[in-house]
């Protein structure tokens, strides 16, 4: 059971904090800052951590403006996913009102909602409501109607109508859903993990597919929808709504969706994947500096394909001991922190003819020792409507009285895709 | 300075909070505008989110209660929550307006209340609360319900008494059969809690069946109770089996806690079926592999991570197909890194080895000192564990060497000399190049494992004794771990090069039998010195004696460790690979449960009286233990119980009670059991049965009536 939740800024100070059962000092915080200061980054902190009284879980929330945790207290033994899933469901559910990268001061300003969602996801310590569809018939998300009328006339934000979906069969749709236009999107998103060596080839690879759904239809609508070839799916996990028995028998997903925006389902593919973004480093130190050049390539289908990898980023983490770099590459621009000595080379769009390069010299400061290992190189791109797995819908049935629109996305990113040099 | 500007601050704090007071009891005087009063609530609760002491507040804002706007009672609620427990007296003043709100025509309102008038947690109130209570749970809104079962909860921890005299417990009972998934599961939370003390929820099969069969009424959250509940049950062939297929769909499910109750209670309900356990195993592999690929976070990944690890430890050849997916990448965090490369190791096999072998070597040269030796040490293991890769792990391993950093070099070493001791004929290659290492390697571990191979291997090399004879020479400057390993090394060098060693190993001796400062050196030395004095044929037996070659190393293998662990599957102990009992603490308030309030819970519930914990006493410690305590209290009374059944009515471990030992000498048959309560010690108990006599029984413990107690226990509930 989680005896408390609290949410720290980057510099250790307690944001908020919400008692489930008793109250417990923030000094309690002061084990978790502990491992926070000996952790070489945030990312490192472990994510339970024993103190004499109490188990802290944490979860990291990383933002731009400023990093920020989560703490969940557990005093005895607990199933430690639980908590885990949990916070991170706070975190979602906080994405959901306060908008994607919500920072520090979207929190202060809106803390009066941070509570009531606080309040509402949790009871006596053990998790409650986390569906965001059913919270926000308790707890409005904030908008600029709200602010108009609070100010006005000072009324409550509150509906007075109490949830009905706790009540029906699908705890995850409220009855009596009305939309003057019926739409439904689906988003195929796919993330390559990959890992090559220098010569391009592939250590590892594998595709984790999401499918996002945003569904704006009216009353009880049933879908089913069809792949054109679901033998290349291996292991698949479904939102709750999902008919399992279906999907058994044949490949079907069938479902009555919730209201708005969740993820219908996540899976793997069997075998690896042609990673779609090739790159080919040839990194060499020697004592005084250093060569580099670095080749960009795509794979076969997509140069013929309709579609070509966009936002290409290659990140070079060169070592502390480079000084200077004097580099030249033929397409997009490059950047090098002096700080961190991290070069980016941004590249944008991949050209259909040519294979980008980067390639030059670097200088080693004076009395630096010669590197150990060449760096680890990472890739970010994405590649509008093409999927790496090549998993595609073959039909989407609505089963309702009205005629809504439908529309089928796909997009693949590279998620952890790294080049060893 | 900075003193000064700290008060000043300080004092403009105390005056913004006056200020605000008068702000507050104007708003409240004139029961007026409520955006006024809302912005001024605001303000309130926002100080003390900022942890600003807002405590003088507190009659203002209980009168600020009394709105119809949801949100300002809400953050009224909040703050009451929050100051109340320090502030008893003053917080009779809001139970006026939270019985009001109890009753208020709005569900949301009623439950509002409720919720806040439970969480003040003042034990003054609670003659105020139960009537509230006993009707929320018949209120008509579902919300109500399962906010009542909630306060239910709390009304038991500040007076058990009073929940017992009231009835509640068959209450909750009977809210289990309740239309509303989430007011089931609250009652189902609120049961554990108040039975806890008693032996815990033990539901009923086909209670559990039912509860089973509309699990999709609940939420994901709900579902995980309910299925780690299921997992408590004992069952038949043909229930194990329906129970299985209930829950093979939630193995899909996108919420890794819900996947990891089922695993856990699969794993459970078939351990006395072998085979069905073994497919059990690998059946959850998949979606907990799923799981962990498609986890955005490290933070859920590591416990994955730690349950595969379990499972592997039962099934090597489990994830002999998907050792890919366990390579490690640059953006793992450390903790990631080292579980993957413990992962990687254990699922080597002569298959995957050299892949995984050519992986660890791109990981020996991180930048993270610890993350190089996790790889370097995995090399090793999956040396030693597999003979066929072994040439290749060392030549790779020595290759590295030529880099000449200082922590990949200690790592080697230290690897190297297990290497060596699995497999001596690489000992020739090895040594070559130990004279490099040696103004290499930093760490004393490292500088006594050369050391020592020096003397086991060094007939090979020709300068092994002079290179021993500079360590001679930097005597005080040595580590004490060094010192040890350089007596041995030499005094063992001294029998296969005697000549070259002769001056070196008497300096030696020298140095060390004239040092005092550790007394473990200092007593080898004398020993070896002795030794030589006496009769050089009989050192050579014992300090040069010929060794065995060894098949595996014991270090590492700890089966029982994770047998215990696999009972505690979906727990923190997986996470710490610790059994329970050695990290969690029981928590500190115990409340008994009194007889009365026990005739009042339904029959199958009916548990002993006695709190009792199970707790771990080895067989030894026990024997201790029953030679300080005095005998407490004793009993002889005549059971028609055979021998066998006595000591199997014991060894059932039940009720917290751990049998130590039995045994059967003649016609007598002892039996030794403790229990450890919750509060005070242990109880130790001895049951003596004669063939024919009557079973007596002797109980010690520091205090009388509770050995009384335990044995009237025994005698009333074990026994009869």
């Amino acid at each position: 059971m989680i005896h408390s939740i609290f949410i720290l800024n980057e510099v250790g100070d307690v944001l908020f904090e919400k008692h489930y059962r008793g109250l417990v000092q923030r000094s309690v915080c002061d084990y978790f800052w502990e491992q926070v200061t000996a952790a070489s980054s945030p990312e490192e902190v472990p994510p339970v951590i024993v103190t004499p009284h109490f188990y802290l879980f944490n979860i990291l929330h990383s933002v731009r403006s400023g990093n920020m945790y989560f703490i969940a207290l557990t005093t005895a033994e607990v199933n430690p996913l639980l908590v885990i899933e949990f916070l991170h469901r706070v975190e979602d559910v906080f994405t959901e009102y306060f908008g994607q990268g919500f920072g520090e001061s979207a929190l202060k300003e809106e803390f009066v909602k941070v509570y009531q969602l606080l309040e509402e996801m949790m009871d006596n310590g053990f998790p409650f409501t986390t569906e965001p569809n059913i919270l926000r018939e308790m707890v409005r998300a904030p908008n600029i109607v709200e602010k108009v009328s609070g100010a006005v006339g000072g009324t409550s934000s509150m509906t007075e109508q109490l949830p009905s979906g706790t009540l029906s069969i699908m705890p995850w749709r409220k009855e009596g859903v009305k939309y003057s236009t019926n739409e439904v999107f689906f988003d195929i998103i796919e993330e390559v993990d990959a890992i090559m060596d220098l010569g391009g080839n592939v250590v590892s690879s594998e595709v984790v597919g999401t499918i996002n759904v945003n569904c704006r239809l009216s009353a009880m609508p049933d879908l089913t929808l069809t792949f054109t070839n679901p033998a290349l799916l291996d292991d698949v996990g479904f939102h709750p709504c999902v008919r399992h028995n279906r999907w058994e028998q044949n490949r079907n997903i069938s479902f009555i969706p919730p209201d708005g925006q969740f993820r219908l389902m996540s899976y793997t593919v069997k075998g690896g994947v042609q990673p779609p973004v090739v790159v080919r480093p040839q990194i060499r130190f020697t004592d005084t500096g250093g060569r580099v050049d670095v080749n960009v390539s795509m794979v076969h289908n997509l140069q013929q394909g309709k579609t070509l990898p966009e936002n290409v980023v290659i990140t070079i983490p060169f070592p502390k001991g480079v000084l200077s770099a004097n580099l030249s590459c033929t397409v997009g621009t490059f950047a090098l922190d002096q700080k961190t000595k991290v070069c980016t080379w941004t590249i944008g769009r991949m050209p259909k003819e040519k294979m980008p390069n980067l390639s030059g010299t670097v200088t080693m400061q004076v009395g630096a020792t010669r590197p150990e290992s060449n760096p680890v190189l990472s890739a970010q791109f994405t590649i509008a409507m093409y999927t790496a797995s090549g998993i595609t819908v073959d039909s989407l049935v609505v089963a309702e009285h009205y005629k809504p629109f439908k529309g089928v996305r796909s997009l693949t990113k590279g998620g952890r895709y790294q080049i060893r040099s | 300075r900075r003193v000064m500007m700290m008060m000043t601050s300080g004092g403009g704090k105390r005056d913004e909070v006056a200020e605000l007071k008068a702000r507050l009891q104007q708003i409240a005087s004139r029961a007026g505008s409520s955006t006024d009063a809302l912005a001024a609530v605001q303000k309130a609760v926002s100080c003390m989110t900022q942890g600003l002491d807002v405590s003088s507040l507190f009659p203002e804002m209980v009168m600020l209660a009394n709105t119809r706007n949801i949100i300002q009672k809400k953050l009224v609620y909040l703050y009451l929550c929050t100051y109340a427990e320090a502030q008893p007296d003053l917080s009779l003043l809001c139970v006026n307006t939270l019985h009001k709100d109890c009753s208020d025509s709005s569900p949301m309102v009623r439950g509002l209340a409720l919720r806040a008038m439970s969480s003040l947690r003042i034990t003054n109130l609670v003659e105020y609360l139960l009537p509230l209570v006993r009707d929320s749970l018949l209120d008509v809104s579902p919300y109500v319900r399962k906010t009542g079962v909630m306060a239910a909860t709390k009304l038991f921890t500040m007076a058990p008494g009073l929940f017992a005299s009231a009835g509640l417990t068959g209450k909750l009972f009977q809210l289990l059969d309740d239309p509303d998934g989430v007011v089931v599961t609250n009652a189902l939370l609120a049961l554990q809690e108040v039975l806890a003390q008693s032996g815990g929820l033990a539901l009923p099969h086909n209670v559990m069946f039912r509860l089973l069969a509309r699990l999709k009424d609940f939420t994901e959250w709900g579902q995980c109770l309910v299925i780690d509940l299921a997992s408590q049950l004992e069952y038949t062939q043909e229930h194990m089996l329906a129970t299985m297929n209930a829950l093979d769909d939630k193995l899909k499910h996108t919420n890794s806690a819900v996947v990891l109750a089922v695993c856990r209670t699969f794993l459970s309900i078939t351990q006395d079926h072998a085979e069905l356990h073994a497919a059990v195993v690998s059946r959850i592999t998949g979606p907990l592999l799923l799981l962990m690929e498609t986890a955005a976070n490290p933070e859920v990944m590591y416990p994955l991570l730690a349950h595969l690890k379990l499972l592997l430890s039962q099934q090597q050849n489990l994830l002999y197909d998907d050792y890919k997916l366990f390579y490690v990448r640059a953006s793992d965090p450390r903790y990631i890194k080292t579980a993957k490369i413990e992962l990687l190791t254990l699922i080597a096999n002569s298959r995957s080895a050299a892949n995984i072998l050519e992986e660890m070597m791109a990981y020996a040269t991180d930048s993270d000192a610890l993350c190089s030796r996790a790889a370097l040490t995995a090399v090793g293991t999956i040396a030693i564990k597999i003979p066929a890769i072994a040439t290749k792990a060392l030549s790779k391993l020595l290759c590295l060497l030529d880099m000449e950093v200082d922590y990949v070099a200690d790592s080697i070493v230290l690897v190297l000399k297990d290497v060596v001791r699995k497999y001596p004929t690489a000992s020739a290659e090895v040594l070559d190049r130990l004279e490099t290492c040696f103004h290499i390697v930093t760490e004393p571990q490292a500088k006594a494992s050369i050391v020592w191979m020096l003397g086991e291997y060094g007939e090979k090399l020709t300068n092994a004794p002079y290179l021993l004879e500079d360590l001679v020479d930097a005597w005080p400057s040595l580590h004490s771990d060094v010192k040890l390993q350089l007596l041995s090394a030499v005094a063992k060098l001294y029998f296969k090069q005697p000549q070259a060693c002769q001056p070196v190993l008497g300096r030696l001796l020298q140095n060390a039998v004239g040092d005092d400062s550790d007394v473990d050196v200092h007593d080898r030395a004398l020993l070896y010195y002795r030794l030589f004095r006496r009769s050089p044929e009989e050192a050579a037996r014992v300090i040069n004696s010929a060794k065995t070659p060894i098949p595996c190393f014991v270090e590492g293998k700890k089966p029982e460790l994770q047998d215990r662990l696999f009972e505690e599957f979906n727990t923190l102990s997986v996470v710490y690979e610790l059994p329970q009992a050695l990290f969690v603490r029981r928590p500190p308030s115990c409340v008994e449960v009194k007889p009365a309030e026990a005739a009042a819970l339904p029959n199958q519930l009916s548990k002993p009286l006695l709190e009792l914990c199970s707790c771990e006493l080895t067989p030894a410690e026990f024997q201790r233990l029953w030679g300080q305590l005095a005998p407490g209290c004793q009993q002889e009374k005549q059971w028609q119980l055979s021998p066998a059944e006595l000591v199997a009515r014991f060894k059932k471990n039940a009720h917290g009670i751990t049998c130590i030992a039995s045994g059967t000498v003649g016609d007598t048959t002892k039996v030794y059991v403790h229990v450890q309560e919750k509060t005070g010690g242990a109880t130790l108990l001895e049951a003596v049965l004669r063939q024919g006599a009557a079973i007596s029984l002797t109980a010690r413990c520091a205090d009388a009536p509770t050995a009384q107690r335990f044995v009237s226990f025994v005698a009333d509930v074990l026994l009869s």
